[in-house]
């Protein structure tokens, strides 16, 4: 049922702009293989993880059975890597990433993983934090709520 | 001129496309560019969303040729 997403660095006009989406839902093994990924760097001494799961929604007696999202592509992965420069800036971090599913997600999958890590567990707390609150309300990511049976309605970020 | 635009979530509903690409002969304001979308859409006066110039937002402004001019529905995403 899961696949692990390959992610690759795509060129643009302005540098390296790091590829920030997948295809379909995030799963848990890839997750996992993040965090295994730096475990090789001894100076972490906490990691703080956000995971956005697609809620089954009831809404007007109808229920969410998936979303599917789309980007302003180039504009949100300069976006994310602006808002990962701050997050450095502000907090004192060792690592951080941010990953976004495009295309549909159903119920129950895993839409939306940040991660950063830090010495010390104030810095990353702070940071996921800042960064989840400010992807939601910066970065040009749509959902559409599609129903169970099948009429959608076009969702929106509560701030 | 001639500029890029490009329509995302909800708005492609109204469109029917993700881009257009528009050659006039004089200068485009931002505002003319919305009061001609609101003739060629019904509704279009109705919706909520954000512009980016090149991919930066902007509540204003200059455009030129060669530009990208997105409209943005509200954000959903996390």
């Amino acid at each position: 049922m899961y696949s692990i997403a390959i992610l690759p660095m795509i060129n643009s006009l302005n540098g390296m702009i790091k590829n920030h989406f997948i295809k379909g839902a995030i799963s848990p093994d890839f997750v996992a293989k993040a965090i295994e990924k730096y475990q090789v760097k001894t100076n972490i001494g906490a990691y703080d993880i956000f995971l956005g799961q697609v809620r089954a929604d009831q809404i007007d007696g109808r229920v969410v059975r998936a979303i599917e999202f789309s980007a302003y592509e180039e504009m949100a992965n300069k976006g994310l890597m602006e808002l990962m420069e701050t997050c450095f800036e502000k907090f004192n971090l060792t690592g951080g990433h941010i990953y976004h599913s495009l295309g549909e997600v159903k119920t129950g999958e895993i839409c939306f993983f940040v991660f950063t890590s830090s010495g010390h567990r104030p810095d990353a707390f702070a940071g996921t934090q800042f960064l989840v609150n400010e992807i939601k309300k910066q970065i040009p990511i749509f959902g559409k709520e599609i129903f169970e049976d099948e009429t959608h309605q076009w969702k929106v970020n509560k701030l | 001129m001639k500029l890029k635009l490009k329509f995302f979530g909800r708005l492609t509903e109204l469109t029917g496309v993700n881009e257009l690409t528009w050659e006039t002969a004089e200068e485009l304001s931002l505002s003319e560019i919305e009061a001609e979308l609101s003739q060629q859409y019904n509704n279009w006066t109705e919706q909520t969303y954000r512009i980016a110039i090149n991919q930066t937002l902007v509540t204003d402004g200059k455009v030129s040729d060669g530009d990208e001019v997105a409209f943005l529905p509200p954000f959903a995403g996390g």
